[in-house]
């Protein structure tokens, strides 16, 4: 499965947790627009710190990073140009 | 756990079914009490005390408890990596307070005027040695600590107390007096008993998992204040108003082309996916019962000119620890047939020749709106427009009294006045004691009205526990199909925090019909 199929499966399945099913586009805003509140979002954060070594302590963090399927594909890509 | 209880009203053939289906169930382990009730069209529904002991042990409560604060902890640990962590001013570090509303950050003076309002009334209880648990960044710890003479800060998130402990070395004066440590709400190890005259949680018990951790670790405060100390449990969202609150928040996010069904979904799906403990005031009442070192609680609203969810939907609990309670006789006047204005209390006011009196049900202008676009929610056309039930109800003029205008007139009319959320009235109405300037600094005790039976039959949120309650009904429904006629298992069961009992052994179902939802 490629990188942006993995986090999008992720995020279906989080989504679905909270009974919601709809589709979403991979530039859809998921966090900042209130369909994950911030505590379900923590579980995108440990998601890519497992997945890929994302370090947010190192980096900073930002709800923008998180809030759609092209927003952590962007912070994983730049993660592993810095790396 | 008391005798089964028979329907009143019902004919002999549906006591014989409803005792039959009380019985199966209350058979089931994880069952502490039910009543059971058939609706008019035959449906049956168990209303059903969980016990707790088999909520956490075996279907998963306690570490469904210990995954919600792991999240939590995560959730502050971030927000502190956030730039507006790294760029804030001294001792105002407001990172991650966002509304509910707009999702955007709060407004810098909505929340100096919260640390201020809530230093205030801290301040009223003349803490020495305070454990302020879930300090957070120090709002209140860099003001309140340097007039006491020992403060000890806690947190559970790593990157919140290192951003506080930079602060506080910026700080002159505080490092002898002042402690702060990482470590978890309820670890209260190496406190020495009765060695602080306040505890203080403000706004951080809503983080906790369940009640039962918060009542774990009230007992455990309890153990460390002295008599005549207090316990101080702020900045609380209110069960009451839970679901209006809701309402609110998706009628201010609704766009034009929702329908009412749509926003009702959406109101049910917050109100069941709730992340926060939300306790209704009664439970901190009930807490008399169990603990009698309590020896009285008051329930205040949030005060503040700024109009927000704190303002409008949350309450400080304070328990007092150990001394005499005598509380001052104050007569309570219920309100007139149109409710009270200001001109009817200033008169009354101003009429009165003794120590102090009593307002009852003074309906809360900050909040009626929401209450009713709440109640108009549950019974509107499910296909009409919403915008149109919400701009109708926001044409309407206000009726109620702002609690900050009841503060304004005891100033003016040579009073001081507390206002009381004690008696968990369901539209957020509250009661206020008007007491003589000249009886004195410390406002006395007062005997406020207390919540009804039907209030105290649902005490809060189960954050932690939704999952696992849903899969307790599955069990109590497929243990009703294994020992039931098809037609006596219940069609729904709804959890409760305690079945209410007319002169202890009837069940009151008025009360517990109209405390609960049924499924539509």
């Amino acid at each position: 499965m490629d990188q942006r199929s993995k986090i999008r499966e992720f995020l279906q399945q989080l989504l679905a947790q909270k009974g919601d099913r709809k589709p979403f586009a991979d530039g859809d805003s998921l966090v900042i627009s209130g369909r994950l509140q911030s505590v379900d979002a923590v579980e995108i954060v440990v998601f890519m710190e497992e997945n890929w070594g994302i370090d947010f302590a190192q980096m900073g963090f930002d709800e923008s990073q998180i809030d759609s399927v092209n927003a952590i594909e962007a912070v994983i890509q730049s993660a592993a140009v810095t790396n | 756990m008391k005798a089964a209880a028979a329907h009143p009203e019902k004919s002999p053939p549906d006591v014989a079914i409803i005792d039959e289906v009380t019985s199966v169930v209350r058979s089931h382990p994880g069952v502490h009490d039910v009543a059971v009730y058939r609706q008019s069209d035959s449906e049956i529904v168990g209303f059903v005390v969980p016990q707790e002991k088999y909520v956490d042990e075996v279907l998963g409560g306690r570490e469904a408890e210990g995954t919600l604060l792991r999240r939590w902890r995560k959730t502050y640990d971030l927000s502190q990596l956030t730039k507006a962590a790294a760029t804030s001013e001294f001792a105002f570090n407001i990172a991650g307070w966002n509304s509910s509303y707009t999702r955007q950050p709060l407004p810098a003076e909505h929340m100096q005027e919260w640390v201020q309002t809530t230093v205030d009334r801290i301040a009223t209880l003349a803490p020495t040695e305070v454990l302020e648990i879930g300090c957070g960044t120090g709002l209140l710890l860099l003001r309140l600590a340097p007039n006491c003479k020992r403060y000890r800060g806690t947190d559970f998130a790593t990157s919140v107390i290192r951003n506080l402990k930079a602060q506080l070395s910026l700080a002159k004066g505080l490092s002898s007096k002042v402690e702060v440590l990482e470590r978890s709400a309820n670890d209260f190890g190496g406190l020495a008993a009765h060695s602080f005259s306040t505890v203080i949680l403000n706004s951080s018990a809503q983080y906790f998992p369940s009640r039962s951790y918060l009542e774990r670790v009230i007992e455990n405060a309890l153990g460390v204040v002295r008599p005549g100390g207090h316990i101080f449990i702020g900045d609380m969202r209110n069960f009451v108003l839970q679901r209006v609150q809701e309402a609110s928040i998706e009628s201010f996010q609704a766009g034009s082309d929702l329908k009412v069904a749509d926003v009702r979904e959406r109101v049910d799906s917050r109100v069941h996916q709730e992340h926060e403990l939300v306790p209704s005031p009664g439970y901190f009442l009930t807490l008399t019962h169990k603990f009698p070192q309590i020896s009285r609680v008051d329930i205040y609203p949030r005060r503040g000119l700024f109009d927000n969810e704190m303002t409008r939907f949350r309450f400080d609990a304070i328990l007092w620890i150990g001394g005499s309670t005598n509380p001052m006789p104050i007569e309570f006047f219920d309100p007139p047939h149109r409710g009270w204005d200001l001109k009817q209390i200033r008169s009354r006011l101003n009429g009165h020749k003794g120590k102090g009196m009593g307002f009852a049900r003074i309906l809360n202008s900050r909040i009626e709106r929401d209450v009713e676009l709440c109640e108009r929610l549950a019974t509107a056309a499910p296909d009409g427009l919403f915008s149109e039930l919400r701009n109708e109800i926001e044409e309407r003029p206000l009726r109620g009294i702002h609690p900050e205008a009841i503060f304004r007139l005891a100033a003016e009319s040579g009073y001081r006045v507390a206002i009381s959320w004690a008696a968990c009235y369901p539209n957020g109405s509250y009661d206020a004691v008007f007491v003589r300037k000249s009886e004195g600094q410390a406002f006395p005790t007062i005997d406020w009205p207390q919540p009804s039976a039907q209030s105290l039959v649902r005490l809060s949120s189960m954050p932690a526990q939704s999952a696992v309650h849903d899969k307790l009904v599955g069990e109590l429904i497929s243990h009703c199909r294994i020992k039931l006629a098809s037609e006596a298992v219940p069609k729904h069961v709804c959890l409760v925090d305690s079945i209410p009992y007319r002169e202890g052994h009837t069940v009151d179902y008025e009360a517990l019909l109209s405390a609960t939802r049924l499924p539509r």
